[in-house]
């Protein structure tokens, strides 16, 4: 019995050391198929120029007449469009026309639309509201109001870097130059 | 008594044996392991000898390396040349990205870009869409669709990257992956309306403005000696590699 236990004893530690033995060749072996490799990382970033525009409406009043001119105070390139809101001139014995200079354009919608885009500091040329007001029966002059609004809307650009309005459906709107006038 | 003395010296070498035989390999595996990893580390006689076989890849923006000069690798910046200020939404900006073999072996070559918005304190802006920053590749390289999400797009280079062993460090292949960026107009309009409570106004805020947007690259490089079994291997990705050495991927299901 005590030949028989020496021999299982010799076994084990035979079992023992060819386990050893296996596990150091599977260690081993598994470095020797490393493969050739390399790898190197680098980044970089950028901002995106400023979107919000920042614009202020100046009105100049020359006598019935208004001269419109709307300044870019932002950083941000923006394109601008005004309405001009008055009395129906038929029915108030009045006359209103428009003088504008270049870049100022009139669309069917009523909008008169700066075709310039326009930078941070910049200021558009002048748009003039020329309102003529005939004098009553009674010998007084009508009362009126001219009302101007102004909207403007981020440029975005082309591949090449030509600027052109974002779509006007988000447009920031500005209403000012309430006058009245008897 | 005698017996178990002769008994406990018949056993001991055994076991000695066992754990110094396993440690003994285990050292050595471990010491190769980093050797091959980090050629640095070596002494100088087995850096020569390893340097006949090494594979190296380098990144370029244009002209300029991005790698620093203690030859370490770590995350370098670049300046986006082509940007010149901010980015203006619609605008093609060139930015010429480049990796080069400077190693000593052919090896296949893979780039993963990643893109996204930060803000000024150079934190992620996750809610902000990263597809809208567009990447302009070069030609030459396949999109792994598998591996890419809209903030990582991974590039294979479908042929070797061929060595120069006499000038590793010029000398090897160089190609460009990165032409040019474009950030979408969209970003113009992501507008969120609100109205201030003091003036009744309604107010406009840009989700895109005072955003960076960050373009980092990684190249990797691998041996083309058993290249499938390489690139499954370092970079768990099963590819097809023709007889003529052009790289593919499998068609994705």
């Amino acid at each position: 019995m005590k030949e028989m236990w020496k021999n299982c004893s010799h076994k084990k530690q035979l079992l023992l050391v060819l386990s050893a033995l296996v596990l150091c060749l599977s260690v081993s072996v598994g470095m020797t198929l490393a493969y050739f490799t390399d790898w190197t990382a680098a980044s970089g970033e950028g901002k995106v120029a400023d979107m919000k525009p920042d614009t202020e409406l100046k009105e100049e009043i020359q006598n019935l007449d208004k001269v419109i001119t709307v300044e870019n105070t932002g950083t941000a390139e923006a394109f601008i469009r005004v309405k001009v809101f008055y009395p129906n001139p038929e029915l108030n014995n009045m006359e209103v026309t428009f003088e504008s200079d270049e870049g100022w354009e009139e669309k069917d919608d009523g909008y008169w639309f700066y075709t310039k885009v326009l930078a941070g500091g910049e200021t558009t040329s002048e748009l003039k509201v020329n309102v003529t007001a005939h004098v009553k029966a009674d010998g007084g002059t009508p009362d009126f109001q001219i009302i101007v609004v102004h909207e403007n809307t981020p440029a975005v650009y082309d591949e090449s870097g030509n600027a052109q309005p974002r779509d006007w459906y988000a447009a920031q709107s500005q209403t000012e130059g309430e006058e009245g006038n008897e | 008594m005698m017996k178990r003395n002769q008994n406990s010296k018949k056993k001991f070498p055994v076991k000695y044996i066992a754990v110094a035989l396993c440690a003994g390999a285990f050292l050595m595996g471990v010491s190769t392991g980093y050797t091959k990893a980090e050629p640095n580390y070596t002494t100088p006689d087995y850096e020569a000898d390893l340097e006949t076989w090494r594979v190296g890849v380098l990144l370029w923006e244009g002209e300029n390396k991005l790698e620093s000069s203690d030859d370490v690798k770590n995350e370098n910046g670049y300046q986006l040349t082509g940007l010149e200020g901010e980015a203006k939404p619609g605008v093609y900006y060139p930015e010429l990205l480049s990796v080069s073999n400077n190693g000593a072996l052919e090896e296949y070559v893979r780039v993963l870009l990643r893109i996204r918005w930060t803000d000024q304190s150079g934190s992620p802006v996750r809610d902000l869409d990263p597809s809208l920053i567009h990447l302009d590749l070069a030609e030459g390289w396949v999109v792994s669709q598998q591996e890419s999400t809209d903030e990582k797009i991974v590039i294979y280079y479908t042929k070797p990257l061929g060595a120069d062993p006499e000038n590793p460090a010029d000398g090897g292949d160089k190609v460009a992956f990165l032409n040019g960026i474009t950030i979408d107009p969209a970003v113009a309009s992501d507008v969120v309306w609100g109205k201030n409570d003091e003036t009744g106004n309604i107010t406009l805020t840009y989700r895109y403005n005072d955003v960076n947007f960050e373009i980092s690259a990684e190249a990797d490089a691998v041996q083309t000696g058993s290249a499938q079994d390489a690139i499954l291997s370092a970079w768990g990705v099963e590819v097809n590699i023709a007889e003529d050495g052009t790289l593919s991927l499998p068609p994705t299901e």
